[in-house]
C-alpha cells in the first residue's frame, strides 16, 4: 500500500527528527545549568554568565566583539547570550516571571520598575570595593536616573543624545544661515517656518513621536514632569504651559510639523522624509549615522544641538545593564558588567559609532569627534552632559507615558487647547501616581 | 446479564474507541492548556504584577473594569471592527471561492493571487495601504475625486481610521477564508448540481439552494473562527495606527498587552482576558445553537 | 457520472446559436477581467516588496512611490545572505514545520473523527472545552505556559515550539466540520462489512477528507513557518533560531534599513508561496460551478 508506506515514512522521519531535537536540547542544557563545565583546556572552574542582548544584527555584533575581548582576558568566565529581540518587555518579563532570568539584564527605562519589585541587585557595594571602577566618569544626570532610595541599580553603556539633523541645501535655498550650536528656540522657529513649503509638501521640522522628545521641549523651557520627590505631577507649572503652547504652535498653528496622526498616516519615518527632502530638520540620536553612511544622502547636511531656551537640555536613547538579584555568580557578573561599561567597552561603542559611550571617557569620545561624520558630530558629545532622563526615575513611567501621549495627541491634532491639555495631563498623572 | 457472551456492546465499543481517538488531544489539553488557563483565571482575582507575590483581591479587578473607560471603549472599538470585517469578509470570500472553484482557466494563478495577502508581510501590506489611503497622492482618494465624491482623511482622522483598517483587513483575510470555502466546495458532489441543472435551476438558484445549505458546516467554522480572531485583532492595528488617532483604534488586545507587559498589571490584564473570553464564549454558543436548530429542521 | 449528465443537459437544449455563444464568451471575458483586476490588487504589496528589496535608500522613500528601481540592486540579497546564517535558520524552521504538520494532522484528525462521527458521553462538552481555549488571549496565558516549559526543561529547545503546536483546537474544529459532511452511507457500508473504527477512520474518513487535510496542512505550514512570538520567547541561541526570528534581528532599535528587510521578508515567505501553489493540485479542479455562466 502506497499510502501506508508513506505514513510509515512520515513516522520514521518524525521520530528521527525528534531525537535530533533532543540532542540539541542536551547540548544547550550542558551549558546553562551547572557552572562545573568540563573546561576545554582551561584551568580552574569556569562560570557561565547569561547576558541579555537585543537590537539589530549590527548592534549585536558590537556586543559579541566586546564579549570576545572580555573572555580573552577572563578565560574562566563564559558569556552566553539570551536574545530578547525587539519585544523586549514581553520577553524580559516572561523570563523573570517564569523563573529563568539572565544574570545580566538589558533593560534601560525598565530599571526602576524592576528595582522597585526587588528584581535587581544594587551595585553600590561592588563599586565601593572595586577601586578599578570609577563612577565619576559617568554623567551624573544619567546615573541619577538609575537610583532608587539612594541605591544604584543600573549602569549605562550607550548614550545617544538627540540633536537636530538639518538639510544644508534647503537652508541655502531659503537664504538661511546654517544654525550654530548656540542657537535659540526663536531662531529655530523662524527657520522652521521659512523651511516649510506646503506646495512642495515640505515640512520645516517633525515633532518626533519617538520616546519623550516632547519632554525635551518642556525641559528646555524650564518645566519638568514630576515634583522632585516624584510624588506628584509637575506639569501644572506656568513653564509647562508655555512648553505646551510652543508644541501647539509648531504643530497646529504654524503647522511646520505634521501632527501625530498625519505622521502615522504618512507611513514614512522621519529619516525617510529627511532623505526625500520633504523635511528640513528633525531631531534624532546617533543611530541615523550608520544608515546615512552606508547610503549617502543626496544633499549636504549636518547636525546641530537642540535650540537653547532656559537651558539646552536634551533627551537620549540610553542602553543600560543591570544584574539580577538571584544570580549565582554576582562577582563574575559584576566583572562582565564592569568590562562592558569600562574603557575597553566604551572604546568599542565609539568604534561602531551607533551611539556615544555613556561615560566621559576622553579617548573614546575622541574617536567619535575624529570621525567628522558629520562635520559637527561634536554636537552629540557636547549634548551628553545635559541629557536629562527624568522619566526613567518613575516606576510607573510606562503607564504615565500612555496617559501623557493621549493628551498630547489630542492637542496636536487640534482637538484640545494647551490649557485643557495641561489640566487633563496633570489630573491623569496624579491619578496614576496615587494608585 | 449475559455473562456467557463476552461481547462488548457496540455502544460501549464506540465509546472506548472514541476515548482512544481523543486521548492525544486531551493529553495535550491537560499538559499545555489546563494549567495556563486555570493559572490565568486565578491571576484575574489577584493584584499580580507578574513578578512579586500576588495578593488575592476577589472580584476587585472585574469591578474596576466596569468603570474603566479605556477598557469599555476598547470593547466597542473591537466590536466595531468585528462587525465591519466578519460579515463582508466571509461573504466576499465565499463568492470568490465559488468563482474560483468553477472550471475556468488560470484558477491556480488567481487562487495564488488571492492567497498572497495572507502570507505577505504585514509591514509591506501596511506600507502599501498607507499609500493607497494617502490624502495627497493615494489611489483611493484620486478615484473618489474623479467620481466627485467625498474624500475621507482616512488614517489621519479618528472617524475614518477604523473603516480604513476594516477595509484593509477584509482584503487581507479574503484568501484565508477562500481556501476554507474551496475545501468545503470540494465536498459537494457534482452530481447534485447536474441534477439541479436538469431541473432547470439557474446559477443563482443553485448557489442559494445547493451551495449555501451544503456548505453550512464550513460556513459555521469560518464564521466562528473569524469572530474569535477578529475579537483578538492586534497586528494590523498596531502597525497601521498604533491604536490612534486619539485611541479611536485601540482594540482590546492592545490594551491587554499594555497592562500585562508594560504596566505590570498581570492580574488586571487577566481579568480583561476573561471578560473577552466570556463575550466570545456567548457569541460562539449562540452560533452553535442556531446551527444546531437548523440541523433539526 | 458527470460526463453523461453533462451531455444530457446539452442535448436537452436547443442548438447553441452564434449570438448565445458570443454572450457566453463576453461573460467569460468580463469574469476574467474582474479576476485579473482583483488579483492585481491582491498582489500590489507583494510587488512592492519585490521592488523595495531591489532599491537603494533614496528610491525606497521617494514620494510618490517609485515602483521600478532604476538599478536593480541584487546585492541587497547578497548582503542579507552574508549577514545571517540563513541556512541554519532554514533548516531549523523546516524541521519544526514538518514535524508540526505531520504531528498535528495525526492528533487533530484522530480527535476530529471522534468528535464528529462517534457517539460518546460528554462529546460536545469536551469539544466545546477544547474550542474555548482559543478564546483566551495568549497574552494572559503566556507566562504560565512558559513555566510549564521551564519545568519540563524545554526552554531554549525546539520542543517548546513543536510539542504544544501539535494540539491545535483550530485543527480539530476544522477537520470536525469537514468530517461532518461526509455521508453516513459510506461508513455504514463499512460497518456492515465488519470494519473496526480505526479501519473506518483510515479507509473511509481520511481518503474522503483530502481537501480538508490539505487545507489544514497549508494553514499549519503557514502558521508555524511565520510564527514569531513563540520562537522569540523560548529560543535564545543563534543556532536554534527560526527564519522569522533571524529576520527580526535586522530590525534595529531605532532605525531599520527597509530594503534589506524586504529582501529578507521575501526569502522567508517564498517557500510558503511555493508550497501553496503546489498544494492546490489537491483541490481537485472544481466541477461545481461549471455551468454557472452558461
Amino acid at each position: 500500500m502506497k499510502k501506508f508506506s508513506l505514513i510509515a515514512m512520515g513516522f520514521v522521519l518524525l521520530v528521527g527528527l525528534l531525537t535530533g531535537c533532543g540532542g540539541n536540547a542536551n547540548s544547550t542544557k550542558g551549558n546553562d545549568t551547572e557552572p562545573v563545565n568540563k573546561g576545554e583546556g582551561n584551568s580552574g572552574a569556569s562560570v557561565t554568565i547569561k547576558m541579555a542582548i537585543s537590537g539589530s544584527e549590527q548592534e549585536q555584533k558590537l556586543r559579541y566583539e566586546t564579549a570576545d575581548l572580555f573572555m580573552k582576558d577572563h578565560p574562566n568566565i563564559k558569556i552566553e547570550w539570551v536574545d530578547i529581540g525587539n519585544e523586549r518587555y514581553q520577553k524580559t518579563l516572561t523570563l523573570i516571571s517564569g523563573g529563568n532570568p539572565p544574570d545580566i539584564l538589558y533593560i534601560n527605562d525598565w530599571t526602576l520598575p524592576l528595582a522597585t519589585r526587588g528584581v535587581l541587585m544594587p551595585l553600590d557595594d561592588f563599586i565601593k570595593e572595586d577601586h578599578s571602577f570609577n563612577l565619576d566618569e559617568f554623567y551624573p544626570s544619567i546615573i541619577d536616573a538609575y537610583k532608587l532610595d539612594g541605591k544604584l541599580y543600573g549602569l549605562p553603556q550607550d548614550l545617544s543624545p538627540t540633536v537636530i539633523y538639518y538639510n544644508k541645501d534647503l537652508f541655502d535655498q531659503a537664504n538661511l544661515p546654517y544654525p550654530a550650536d548656540d542657537w535659540t528656540q526663536d531662531d529655530f522657529i523662524t527657520a522652521a517656518k521659512k523651511l516649510t513649503n506646503p506646495a512642495k509638501k515640505q515640512y520645516g521640522f517633525i515633532l518626533s513621536t519617538w520616546n519623550t522628545e516632547y519632554d525635551g521641549w518642556m525641559l528646555r523651557n524650564g518645566a519638568s514632569l514630576f515634583t522632585p520627590d516624584l510624588k506628584k505631577s509637575a506639569v501644572d507649572s506656568p513653564e509647562a504651559l508655555k512648553a505646551l503652547q510652543l508644541l501647539k504652535q509648531i504643530v497646529v498653528d504654524d503647522h511646520v510639523s505634521p501632527n501625530p496622526a498625519e505622521i502615522q498616516a504618512m507611513g514614512q519615518y522621519d529619516y525617510a522624509l529627511f532623505r526625500n527632502r520633504q523635511l528640513a530638520m528633525f531631531s534624532s540620536g546617533l543611530w541615523q549615522l550608520p544608515g546615512f553612511k552606508a547610503e549617502p544622502l543626496p544633499f549636504k547636511w549636518d547636525v546641530v544641538r537642540m535650540p537653547k531656551q532656559v537651558n539646552q537640555a536634551t533627551k537620549a536613547g540610553v542602553l543600560s545593564w543591570s544584574i539580577h538579584k538571584d544570580t549565582k555568580h554576582p562577582k563574575e557578573a559584576w566583572e562582565v558588567l564592569k568590562f562592558f561599561v569600562g574603557h575597553e567597552g566604551m572604546k568599542l561603542v565609539a568604534k561602531y559609532s551607533m551611539a556615544l559611550p555613556a561615560s566621559d571617557v576622553k579617548e573614546a569620545n575622541q574617536i567619535i569627534i575624529d570621525s567628522k561624520f558629520p562635520v559637527n558630530v561634536k554636537a552629540f558629545v557636547d549634548s551628553a552632559p545635559l541629557v536629562n532622563m527624568e522619566e526613567f526615575r518613575h516606576p510607573k513611567w510606562s503607564e504615565l507615558s500612555v496617559a501623557i501621549n493621549e493628551q498630547l495627541d489630542r492637542m496636536l491634532i487640534g482637538n484640545q487647547s494647551p490649557e485643557d491639555t495641561q489640566k487633563n495631563m496633570f489630573a491623569k498623572m496624579n491619578e496614576i501616581m496615587a494608585e | 446479564m449475559n455473562l456467557k457472551s463476552l461481547k462488548i456492546p457496540t455502544s460501549m465499543k464506540e465509546t472506548l474507541w472514541a476515548y482512544v481517538f481523543i486521548s492525544p488531544i486531551m493529553l495535550g489539553f491537560a499538559v499545555f492548556m489546563l494549567y495556563p488557563l486555570s493559572a490565568s483565571l486565578y491571576l484575574s482575582f489577584t493584584n499580580s504584577d507578574g513578578i512579586t507575590v500576588a495578593g488575592f483581591v476577589g472580584f476587585d479587578n472585574y469591578v474596576k473594569l466596569m468603570s474603566d473607560k479605556d477598557f469599555i471603549k476598547s470593547l466597542f472599538v473591537t466590536a466595531y471592527y468585528t462587525l465591519g470585517t466578519v460579515p463582508i469578509g466571509t461573504g466576499l470570500a465565499l463568492i470568490v471561492a465559488v468563482i474560483l472553484n468553477a472550471k475556468i482557466r488560470f484558477t491556480t494563478i488567481y487562487r495564488s493571487a488571492f492567497f498572497l495577502p495572507v502570507i505577505t508581510s504585514m509591514v509591506a501590506v501596511a506600507t502599501v495601504w498607507k499609500w493607497l489611503y494617502n490624502t495627497d497622492y493615494g489611489l483611493i482618494n484620486a478615484f473618489l475625486m474623479n467620481l466627485g465624491l467625498y474624500e475621507p482623511p482616512w488614517l489621519a482622522s479618528d472617524k475614518w481610521a477604523m473603516p480604513a483598517i476594516i477595509m484593509m483587513s477584509i482584503w487581507k483575510g479574503i484568501g484565508f477564508n477562500m481556501v476554507l470555502f474551496l475545501a468545503g466546495l470540494q465536498g459537494i458532489s457534482p452530481t447534485i448540481y447536474e441534477a439541479a441543472k436538469i431541473d432547470g435551476a439557474n446559477g443563482l438558484r443553485r448557489f442559494v439552494h445547493i451551495t449555501i445549505p451544503l456548505l453550512r458546516n464550513t460556513t459555521l467554522f469560518v464564521f466562528i473562527i473569524a469572530i474569535i480572531s477578529s475579537f483578538q485583532v492586534f497586528d494590523q492595528v498596531f502597525i497601521m495606527t498604533k491604536g490612534g488617532p486619539a485611541k479611536s483604534t485601540t482594540v482590546i488586545i492592545y490594551y491587554i498587552y499594555q497592562n500585562a507587559f508594560q504596566f505590570f498589571k498581570q492580574g488586571y490584564a487577566s481579568a480583561m482576558g476573561y471578560v473577552l473570553f466570556a463575550i466570545i464564549f456567548v457569541i460562539t454558543m449562540v452560533q452553535l445553537k442556531i446551527s444546531n436548530r437548523k440541523d433539526v429542521n | 457520472m458527470s460526463a453523461p449528465s453533462t451531455s444530457l443537459s446539452i442535448s436537452k437544449r436547443p442548438p447553441v446559436s452564434v449570438k448565445a455563444a458570443a454572450v457566453k464568451w463576453l461573460a467569460r471575458a468580463l469574469l476574467h477581467l474582474l479576476l485579473i483586476v482583483g488579483s492585481i490588487s491582491m498582489m500590489l504589496p507583494f510587488i512592492w516588496m519585490v521592488s523595495s528589496s531591489l532599491k537603494n535608500a533614496n528610491e525606497l522613500y521617494a514620494v510618490p512611490p517609485i515602483w521600478i528601481p532604476q538599478k536593480w540592486l541584487w546585492q541587497n540579497f547578497v548582503y542579507m545572505f552574508e549577514h545571517a546564517p540563513w541556512g541554519i535558520y532554514f533548516l531549523n524552521t523546516t524541521k519544526i514545520t514538518l514535524i508540526v504538520i505531520v504531528g498535528q494532522l495525526i492528533v487533530c484528525s484522530m480527535g476530529a473523527y471522534a468528535f464528529s462521527r462517534l457517539n460518546f458521553k460528554g462529546r460536545d462538552a469536551l469539544f466545546f472545552l477544547i474550542l474555548c481555549t482559543t478564546m483566551i488571549p495568549y497574552h494572559v496565558t503566556m507566562i504560565p505556559t512558559f513555566k510549564i516549559m521551564k519545568s519540563l526543561d524545554w526552554i531554549n529547545t525546539h520542543k517548546a515550539l513543536i510539542v504544544p503546536a501539535l494540539f491545535s483546537p483550530f485543527g480539530i474544529f476544522l477537520l470536525r466540520q469537514f468530517f461532518l459532511t461526509i455521508t453516513k452511507e459510506l461508513e455504514q457500508a463499512a460497518m456492515i462489512d465488519g470494519c473496526s473504527y480505526p479501519r473506518i477512520f483510515w479507509h473511509v474518513i481520511l481518503p474522503n477528507a483530502k481537501p480538508a487535510l490539505t487545507t489544514l496542512a497549508i494553514f499549519i505550514f503557514m502558521g508555524t513557518w511565520n510564527d514569531f512570538l513563540a520562537p522569540l520567547i523560548y529560543l535564545n541561541d543563534d543556532g536554534l533560531k527560526t527564519l522569522t526570528l533571524g529576520l527580526a534581528s535586522f530590525q534595529g532599535t531605532n532605525t531599520t534599513q527597509w530594503n534589506y528587510m524586504m529582501a529578507g521578508a521575501l526569502i522567508v515567505m517564498l517557500p510558503i508561496l511555493i508550497v501553496f501553489a503546489f498544494a492546490q493540485r489537491y483541490f481537485v479542479e472544481g466541477i461545481t460551478m461549471s455551468g454557472m455562466k452558461e
